[in-house]
């Protein structure tokens, strides 16, 4: 059936009621005014004046409602719906409830498009009236009417669903739209139902608890959302699982509903464009088809529906912040922390400082901690301080900077640190965090060595502190630790006795603490009658489990030791247990010398021997070699020396792990060297012997050690050459990842000597990655870098060198390396002259430099000075060379020479003739090339020669 | 006997040749030939072709003019223009009252005139518009016809509407609304221009010409000039569905990335940048979005790169670029991770290296997990990353992790692609 155009519709309605020009019967003279006003009524209603014909109607209801005559009854029948489609027409649809009723009464004289649309209104009115129940079976057997067009059929199925809704049946709407849905899509016209029982159904399941159906229909859904005309109420109902998962602890499945939740701005950009869209279409609608009013009404419906989504979604505030809140909250649940600080520091970026944001903000500081991650925490706490630090009653703003602060301490700033906890406690005097605050603070001086700045923030903490806390004792505690520290033992001692006394013994956190600091003190004064005694207590009173057991061991040994009290302190050192390593080991080897001092050699032997036996891994164990060779050539048996040396190098020297054995291969010259004029020749053949006996025995790394050894010893000889040859077969047998770096060092550096740089650069490298702490990774910088400068590699040279600089701060070779690096910067011309100059600059400054390597720096400087024009600067850099260093007599020529040309570029011709003329007269400098060039230079300016006057007044000086 | 496989070239053929139980050819032709009045009638008045024929020359103008067009038959006298998209027996069919097309000349309802087809199916539609003289001269013209006519590339395209119908012709123009339309009249013989609005089509068959073809399958092989000139052809269609603009754009991106050619590299930026805003296809963007930005990276504009995506970050309209690029970040950094670790292996004892190898360490899995936390309803983008934190969680030895980021693919994305790399990573983990 088509959809009836208003013309149609007034010819059906016409059509029903009979009335057509044809059928009406000329009235009679007593009913000319019934007529008439029916006619009247019946035109209005054609020519669409609606307001007019309803009150013609009425009117006609009104005075001929009582007549008999069944003309004029069956016309008031066919009236009512006129009536009430006039009533709805002129938008007072509840007044027409009535009349529907009335009409449908009658529905025999209705056709079927009015009583589809009576029908319809019935059911609508009555919905809008809220009597739900009459309403959903009014729609019910709307939808049962198959005569009834499809598409309004479905609207009534979609608001039957909806019935149920109203009544609170949430389960029964669910699984009612769960069932049409399929359905809907089917029908032709069906899928602008779809979306609204899409919503529908969604809310069902969140109201009727059925969550895990609803996080199924919304996964479901998510693809096609953007179906949906109610796209913000579908959302928020994802919100609301997401909230209720949260609840629940399930944050997996609360993710996933928040991801699926678009931002604020998108969705209410979407909405408001769906919006206008069906405003649109409501005005044409409304324009050229007046009479479709369920249409219009359904339209309508839609339009008020997404306005009132759109109004109450905006009155939310901050939207976007709390949903990326929750997310981080939920992450967190996970005790993912990466990803709840990530999402609080994007949302920080994007959006407005609120309560919100700054809550976040917080959260993030707390998260990087978590994850030890102190850069990110200290720039989330500046990032915190930047959007909300000025607000002076902010107060979180003082466990913001305590986070901070303490993100600084673990990377090692101490200094940011304190500065930071002082200002907390400057700056918030009464906060909770103030007095820990300045307590760290104070910490931090003690780390950076400032003990009696330390001792006074501490005792400001004590002043500020109640003395029931831990905090004062802990105050308390430290001022002991940090006069001891200052070596003011004294006080140190009065303190810590101060400090038991005040806490009480047996109730002290730092009790044996304190004792030891004070036996500590004792023993540093030279006390040592009274450690002993104090040692001792501390021992008794505190047992086995005392943290500083081994320490208070080996330091009673040293006193006892001290007051000539040998076994005692022998005793003593033997209780120090091997696990404490360092402690174990200084008390065992002054055990040794014990037995020295006492004479007691084959104990003393016997006493190394042992340790070599159980300790091979030592780093200390060619000491104790060391000292069983001394012990044999004690006793005059040099073979038994060299056999203890020797025995321990073939049983350990294949251990590539143990680089004590390369110390004890060192150690062999001066076994040997008591031997006579032959010793090193028979060192050497012993070394050879045994090299050859490893090779055979397949001990690679003894036969590597054993040929490194042999070089090292050729080199002490002055036979570099055959040095040269064996680290040679060294480099070709070394493995960078386990040998010793010395070994390879040298290796690496026989072979660039050699010019073989390929392999050299690669062993460099290997040295490098495999001994990332050893100091000989600057050699590796160091070699690389001659490397480059050999091949040309200029750039690469200087990275490299940098990188020796940065590594080798203390060594004796940086003043070199660094003059190589400044020239070839100074080659390069593209490098800033502010850094070069103040590289030598702070080359002199270096303690380490040698004199001729600051003449070479002020050189240099002068030279830089030059090339960049400043000729005036440069003749004092240059006359500084040759005044000062006059030793380093190339430098001196070369100096004299630039400084004269320095003059010459001022013109002063004169100056620079005399520096010319003191160069070419210094008999010293005769063979230099600069001599003969300043001869000449000389005779060019030879007009510019003072005269005799001149030369008097300055008194032969220039 | 002829069938279907002798029109290989053209695969719009009609398929009642090809369709089982459908008369052979020969049959057809023998039913058409036994019509010589018919024939005779046709015969005047019958356009000339043009194009192919006149590169054939002569002789089969003439062949041409002596076949017959039976009349009366419905199915030899098309209406306007197009044809069934079912095609059945190679239907015409009169265009329904209120198309969409605006036809200058005539009337869609009304007008019925002779119909050229581009290529193969011109002669398809010769033979059957005309019965063969007899089978005997049939075969070989045939195969003539049908070999010379394979050489011909098609340089048509046809236009296929949303209510079934198709045409090909030559594009003129386009515009935002619609574009501009040419074809000739079966009929009349005349050329008809049209405007088609955009709503109304539903793809576009474009013409993949050899030169195209090999240039997109043998990139090493194809000279920069050449792309340069199907790109001129091609790029009005970039953001037009089925076009293989973007296809051949890529190719040529990267084919100009590594040419080496002074200033090919920044030509080859401009070319992702146009076809990462452009692209019709999601894919082709994605690809470009990333391609562009390793490009960036490649030649040295990490700070430009990072703020342009940092830039973009804080829109949520298009994720795609971002989140490539991120994915890009993360896979250089877990690359780089690698390399640190190799060339340091003692790195947790270096004071130097330790710092910078936690700071790629943890570059890699925050760039990884940008999907998951503000685009986690795209699933195949955030399975991938969930997959590389993974990735590396294994390679730095932290299994539980590991597992908990390969679980999570399993758990929350299973309907993604990475979904059995997922479960297969899962499984290996499992024995850690």
């Amino acid at each position: 059936m088509p959809r009836y155009s208003p013309a149609l519709f007034v010819f059906l309605l016409l059509a029903c009621l009979g009335i057509c020009s044809a059928a009406v019967e000329v009235p009679a003279p007593g009913a000319f005014l019934e007529l008439d006003l029916r006619n009247q009524a019946v035109a209005a209603f054609q020519q669409g004046d609606f307001e007019k014909a309803e009150g013609l109607l009425l009117a006609y209801e009104r005075d001929f409602g009582e007549e008999t005559s069944e003309e004029i009854a069956t016309f008031i029948k066919k009236s009512y719906a006129l009536i009430a489609l006039c009533q709805i027409t002129n938008g007072r649809p509840a007044d027409a409830a009535p009349y529907i009723d009335k009409a449908l009464q009658h529905k025999e004289l209705l056709t079927l498009p009015v009583y589809e649309e009576l029908s319809y209104w019935q059911a609508v009115l009555l919905l809008q009236a809220g009597d739900f129940r009459a309403a959903q079976q009014a729609f019910g057997e709307f939808f049962a009417q198959s005569r009834f067009p499809l598409a309004r059929r479905l609207e009534a199925l979609s608001i039957f669903g909806t019935c149920y809704v109203m009544q609170g049946y949430h389960r029964t709407a669910a699984e009612f739209f769960a069932h049409q849905i399929p359905n809907l899509r089917k029908a032709k016209g069906g899928a602008a139902y779809v979306s609204r029982a899409t919503v529908l159904r969604m809310i069902s399941l969140v109201q009727a608890e059925q969550y895990d159906e609803a996080f199924a229909w919304m996964l479901e859904v998510y693809p096609r959302l953007e179906e949906l005309d109610q796209m913000v109420t579908f959302q928020m109902m994802a919100l609301s699982l997401a909230s209720h998962y949260m609840d629940e602890e399930k944050p997996y499945q609360a993710i996933a509903c928040m991801q699926r939740i678009w931002p604020a701005e998108r969705l209410l950009t979407r909405q408001r464009e769906k919006l206008s869209a069906l405003e649109q279409s409501y005005e044409e609608l409304k324009e050229n088809s007046p009479l479709e009013q369920a249409k219009l009404f359904q339209l309508d419906g839609t339009i008020q529906r997404i306005k009132r989504e759109i109004e109450n979604f905006e009155s939310i505030p901050d939207f976007d912040a709390a949903l990326r809140l929750r997310m981080a909250m939920a992450f967190q649940q996970l005790e993912r922390y990466r990803e709840a600080a990530l999402i609080m520091e994007d949302m920080l970026q994007r959006m407005e400082p609120s309560p919100v944001v700054e809550s976040a903000s917080l959260a993030v500081i707390q998260c990087w901690s978590q994850l030890q991650r102190w850069p990110r925490a200290v720039k989330a706490a500046e990032n915190y301080l930047q959007a909300f630090g000025d607000d002076a009653t902010n107060k979180n703003l003082p466990q913001v900077l305590f986070m901070q602060a303490d993100a600084m301490m673990q990377q090692e700033l101490p200094r940011d640190a304190e500065g930071v906890f002082a200002n907390i406690a400057r700056s918030f005097p009464d906060h909770p965090l103030s007095n820990k605050a300045r307590f760290m603070s104070g910490f931090c001086q003690l780390q950076q060595d400032d003990n009696e700045k330390a001792i006074q923030t501490f005792s400001t903490v004590m002043e500020n502190e109640a003395k029931d806390s831990s905090l004062y004792e802990d105050a308390f505690f430290w001022t002991g630790n940090a006069y001891s520290y200052s070596q003011l033992y004294a006080e140190a001692k009065a303190h810590m006795a101060d400090y038991l006394e005040t806490f009480g013994k047996g109730k002290a956190r730092y009790e044996s603490q304190a004792a030891f600091r004070m036996a500590y003190c004792t023993f540093c004064e030279a006390d040592y009658p009274a450690s002993i005694s104090e040692f001792r207590t501390f021992l008794a009173d505190y047992g086995p489990s005392a943290p500083d057991r081994d320490e208070a061991y080996l330091l009673l040994g040293d006193a006892l030791l001290g007051e000539g009290e040998a076994d005692d302190g022998i005793a003593a050192y033997s209780t120090i247990r091997p696990e404490s390593t360092r402690f174990f080991e200084d008390g065992y080897f002054k055990t040794g010398k014990a037995y020295k001092l006492l004479e007691e050699v084959p104990t003393m032997r016997q006493h190394y021997q042992d340790f070599l036996e159980k300790y091979p891994d030592s780093k200390r164990m060619p000491e104790a070699v060391y000292w069983i060779g001394w012990t044999h050539v004690h006793t005059g048996e040099l073979d038994l020396a060299k056999k203890a040396y020797w025995d321990t190098i073939v049983a350990h020297g294949d251990n590539p792990e143990l680089y004590a054995i390369e110390e004890l291969l060192m150690g062999l010259p001066k076994i040997y060297k008591r031997g006579g004029p032959d010793a090193m020749s028979e060192l050497s053949s012993a070394l050879f012997s045994q090299q050859i006996a490893a090779e055979k025995a397949k001990k690679a790394t003894l036969h590597l050690r054993l040929l490194w050894a042999n070089a090292m010893l050729k080199r002490r000889e002055g036979k570099d050459q055959d040095a040269a040859i064996l680290l040679l077969r060294v480099a070709h047998l070394v493995d960078p990842e386990i040998h010793n770096p010395q070994i390879v060092a040298d290796a690496a550096d026989a072979l660039a000597a050699k010019g073989d740089y390929k392999v050299a650069t690669k062993l460099y490298h290997e040295l490098r990655k495999w001994n990332p702490i050893s100091f000989l990774k600057a050699r590796a910088y160091k070699g690389l870098g001659m490397i480059a400068q050999q091949q040309k590699d200029y750039d690469e040279a200087i990275r490299q060198y940098r990188a020796f600089e940065k590594q080798a701060a203390a060594s004796t070779e940086l003043a070199d390396i660094q003059l190589r690096r400044i020239g070839l910067q100074m080659q390069q011309k593209d490098n800033a002259s502010s850094d070069v100059v103040a590289d030598l600059e702070a080359l002199l400054e270096n303690p380490v430099a040698s004199s001729e390597h600051k003449a070479k720096a002020i050189y240099l400087i002068g030279e830089k000075l030059y090339s960049d024009g400043a000729y005036l600067k440069s003749t004092a850099y240059y006359e500084r060379v040759y005044v000062i260093y006059g030793k380093y007599r190339d430098l001196v020529a070369k100096s004299y020479y630039r400084r004269g040309e320095a003059l010459e570029q001022l013109d002063e011709k004169t100056k620079a003739y005399e520096v010319y003329h003191e160069l070419a007269h210094r008999k010293d400098l005769a063979d230099y090339r600069e001599a003969q060039l300043g001869r000449r230079r000389m005779d060019a300016l030879s007009a510019f020669a003072p005269t005799e006057e001149e030369d008097d007044e300055k008194g032969g000086q220039p | 006997m002829i069938d279907r496989r002798d029109f290989s070239a053209d695969a719009n053929a009609p398929a009642c040749w090809a369709a089982k139980g459908s008369p052979s050819l020969t049959e057809s032709l023998r039913k058409i030939a036994k019509r010589p009045k018919e024939r005779r009638r046709l015969v005047a008045g019958q356009p000339r072709p043009s194009g192919w024929c006149a590169i054939l020359g002569q002789s089969f103008t003439t062949l041409l003019d002596s076949l017959a067009q039976p009349a009366g038959r419905r199915d030899v006298r098309p209406s306007l223009s197009f044809t069934s998209r079912s095609n059945k027996g190679f239907q015409r069919i009169k265009p329904q009252g209120g198309a969409a097309f605006s036809c200058p000349a005539t009337s869609a309802a009304t007008h019925a005139s002779t119909h050229q087809p581009s290529g193969l199916r011109r002669v398809s539609l010769q033979l059957t518009d005309f019965p063969l003289p007899q089978l005997s001269y049939t075969l070989p013209l045939l195969t003539i016809l049908l070999f010379l006519t394979t050489l011909i590339t098609s340089a048509q395209e046809t236009i296929h509407l949303r209510d079934g119908r198709s045409q090909s012709g030559t594009i003129l123009s386009q515009a935002d609304k619609g574009l501009a339309f040419e074809f000739t009249n079966q009929t009349t013989g005349k050329k008809v221009q049209m405007n088609i609005l955009w709503e109304n089509i539903e793809r576009i068959e474009f013409p993949s010409s050899l030169l195209l073809i090999d240039a997109l399958s043998k990139p090493t092989r194809t000279e920069l000039r050449i792309y340069a000139q199907l790109w001129q052809e091609l790029e009005p269609w970039l953001s037009r569905p089925d076009s293989r603009t973007a296809e051949l754009g890529l190719v040529y991106a990267k084919r100009l990335a590594t040419s080496g050619e002074q200033m090919a590299p920044e030509q080859a930026l401009d070319l992702y940048h146009l076809i990462a805003e452009h692209a019709w296809s999601a894919q082709h963007r994605t690809t470009a979005a990333r391609e562009k930005f390793t490009l960036m990276l490649d030649m040295g504009q990490q700070r430009k790169a990072l703020k342009e995506l940092e830039a973009l970050a804080q829109t949520y309209d298009d994720p795609g670029y971002v989140i490539e690029a991120k994915y890009v970040l993360a896979s250089r950094a877990f690359e780089k991770l690698k390399t640190l670790e190799a060339e340091n292996p003692r790195w947790q004892l270096d004071d130097d290296i330790r710092p910078v190898r936690h700071q790629t360490f943890n570059e890699a899995i925050d760039q990884a997990l940008y999907p998951l936390l503000f685009h986690g309803h795209l699933a195949d983008p955030t399975a991938r990353g969930l997959l590389l934190i993974s990735e590396v969680y294994e390679y730095v030895e932290d299994y539980p992790k590991a597992k908990t980021y390969a679980g999570d693919v399993i758990r929350l994305y299973s309907e993604s692609s990475y979904e059995p790399a997922a479960q297969e990573q899962s499984k290996s983990l499992s024995k850690k």
